[in-house]
């Protein structure tokens, strides 16, 4: 017997949700250093072009499919685009729909435990008797099991960490949309926007802390960050960096928007809140990530530091840098405690979205209520998890990466497109995005859906291929001892592939049998 | 920071806080910030 899907309780709840899994690491860490990059103030153009022409469309996109879907009773991409056609085939490409968010769960639940390791260990004092830079590497490699040292001599406090995030996670999983995701949305996305102006405003009143060093004042690294550098724009690389970083900022293409809105109502706006939650994320990147990282860097380290430190990943901007700038200010390990709390609810707010579909896509179609969903895709995903933990060194997470954080992001969100395009029909997609909307898309939006955005999406996938995924696919630059490994996060992704497949292929033919579905 | 910087600066903060100010002040004046179901809305 089929049951009754849950429901978002207010409006805000869900736009807070999906704002949630945007708002990540990404909003912190990425943004500035490619605005820092790219042509600092200048990067604000593609930026926003590509905010108006790519991600506010895909979003619309991703919540109207989503809501239609909630109609039938689908939350996953599977049953959404199942209902759209007789098409049989349609349903097993959704499948990239919730294998997707699942790849990148099992190893962005461990990145995730650092941010609260690190809270702790800022709160304790422990981090922040680090003295240089080597000492805070030293400290992150003993913590992630890199190399036995001084600070740690196993995994064991690592994984104690991830078992309390992985925990976490299925708490909220576990009470629901409206008693787990949404009670922890609302608390936790302004806790976030506070401590986030808090340290905005640290940073932004530093002034010049070295008065021997006048021109590493705070007015200098604003320069730094927004003075424009027009001749950047006529490099496609930077257009392209912008497009991306957007596409990625706004959780787009993953599957999990179609997911949360499939919890709204049949008549809920999908339009005003789906601009609301982008305002928010845009907000949480563009004025709290831009005036936090770089600015702070260049400040204590100077312009050349500051580059180094935007060059040097993402990783080590959170983890090794922002401690160190952490260091030098009075009361630091406060600062820093709330700068990897920050961190720690920006990751479980995505966490718990990237869980979602996966647990829609058991209740949806195989009418396990909640408790047996979450038992059985914790074990597996606890499971899973494991070589991540166990082979960081070696790569595995890096792939897991490449695939569910890029491939995956870019097939499906052209996926999506071309089926609302096509296969849905924009004239019925446009009306479908319209029933209960607050607010009228703009008129000249339905030639930029049409014909900008799918063309925007094909360019960005051309422009990945080349500059990545050929690269990455026939294993440039790894090492021989790492080739195994790697191999071996693909064989673990194409195994999920083939499951996922079959449990499409097998609840369709129960439901057909129990008179419930189409045949297969 | 020069006037580029300033000008870049303080136009991509005021459109993200007037877009979101906006957003926001639309969703209040609607109203029933509450979700409503598929059956309590008319059409």
């Amino acid at each position: 017997m089929s049951q009754e899907r849950e429901k978002w309780g207010s409006r805000i709840g869900i736009i807070l949700a999906v704002a949630g899994s945007a708002v990540g690491l990404g909003n912190f860490l990425r943004f500035p250093a490619k605005a820092t990059l790219n042509g600092g103030g200048a990067f604000i153009i593609p930026y926003f072009v590509a905010f108006l022409l790519l991600g506010i469309p895909l979003m619309w996109i991703e919540w109207t499919l989503g809501r239609y879907g909630g109609k039938s009773g689908h939350g996953t991409a599977p049953g959404i685009f199942d209902s759209l056609s007789k098409n049989r085939t349609l349903k097993y490409i959704g499948a990239i729909g919730v294998l997707g968010p699942f790849i990148i769960l099992i190893y962005y639940m461990y990145i995730e435990s650092w941010t609260l390791a690190y809270t702790f260990y800022s709160f304790s004092g422990e981090l922040l008797r680090t003295p240089d830079q080597n000492s805070m590497k030293e400290f992150l490699a003993g913590y992630q099991g890199l190399k036995s040292n001084n600070y740690f001599s196993n995994l064991g406090p690592a994984y104690i960490f991830f078992i309390l995030t992985f925990a976490a996670n299925f708490y909220f999983i576990y009470k629901g949309i409206q008693g787990g995701i949404e009670k922890l949305s609302r608390w936790g996305m302004p806790l976030l926007i506070i401590i986030g102006i808090i340290l905005a405003i640290r940073v932004l009143t530093l002034g010049t802390p070295d008065s021997a060093l006048p021109e590493q004042s705070i007015n200098n690294a604003l320069g730094f960050v927004w003075n424009p550098d027009f001749s950047q724009l006529l490099n496609a690389k930077v257009w392209l960096e912008a497009a991306g970083q957007i596409f990625f900022t706004l959780s787009v293409g993953i599957g999990v928007i179609l997911t949360y809105a499939s919890y709204l109502g049949s008549k809920d706006d999908v339009v005003l809140s789906g601009l609301t939650s982008s305002s928010l994320n845009e907000f949480c990147e563009v004025i709290l990530g831009g005036s936090i990282v770089i600015p702070a860097a260049f400040v204590f380290f100077g312009g050349a530091g500051a580059i180094a430190i935007a060059e040097s990943g993402t990783f080590n901007i959170g983890f090794i840098s922002m401690p160190l700038i952490f260091e030098k200010i009075p009361f630091g390990f406060v600062f820093s405690g709330l700068w990897f709390l920050l961190l720690f609810i920006a990751g479980i707010t995505s966490s718990v979205s990237l869980i979602q579909p996966m647990i829609a896509f058991l209740e949806d179609e195989f009418k396990f209520n909640r408790a047996k969903s979450t038992i059985i895709l914790g074990i597996v995903a606890f499971l899973a998890s494991q070589p991540a933990i166990l082979f960081l060194e070696n790569g595995f997470l890096d792939e897991l990466d490449f695939w569910g954080g890029t491939v995956f992001l870019i097939l499906f969100a052209t996926v999506e497109v071309f089926i609302f395009l096509f296969v849905m029909g924009f004239k019925k997609g446009w009306e479908e995005m319209h029933s209960g909307g607050l607010m009228r898309v703009p008129r000249f939006y339905k030639f930029i859906i049409r014909y900008i955005t799918p063309a925007f999406l094909l360019i960005l996938l051309g422009f990945y291929s080349y500059q990545q995924f050929i690269p990455v696919i026939f294993l440039e630059g790894v090492s021989e001892a790492d080739k195994p490994y790697i191999w071996g996060a693909r064989a673990l992704i194409f195994g999920f592939l083939l499951i996922f497949l079959f449990m499409i292929y097998y609840a369709w033919k129960r439901n057909a049998n129990n008179g419930k579905g189409e045949v297969v | 920071m020069n006037t580029g910087g300033m000008i870049f600066m303080a136009l991509s903060w005021g459109l993200i806080l007037f877009l979101s100010a906006i957003c926001f002040i639309r969703m209040i004046k609607t109203g029933n910030s509450e979700s409503t179901g598929p059956d309590d809305m008319p059409d």
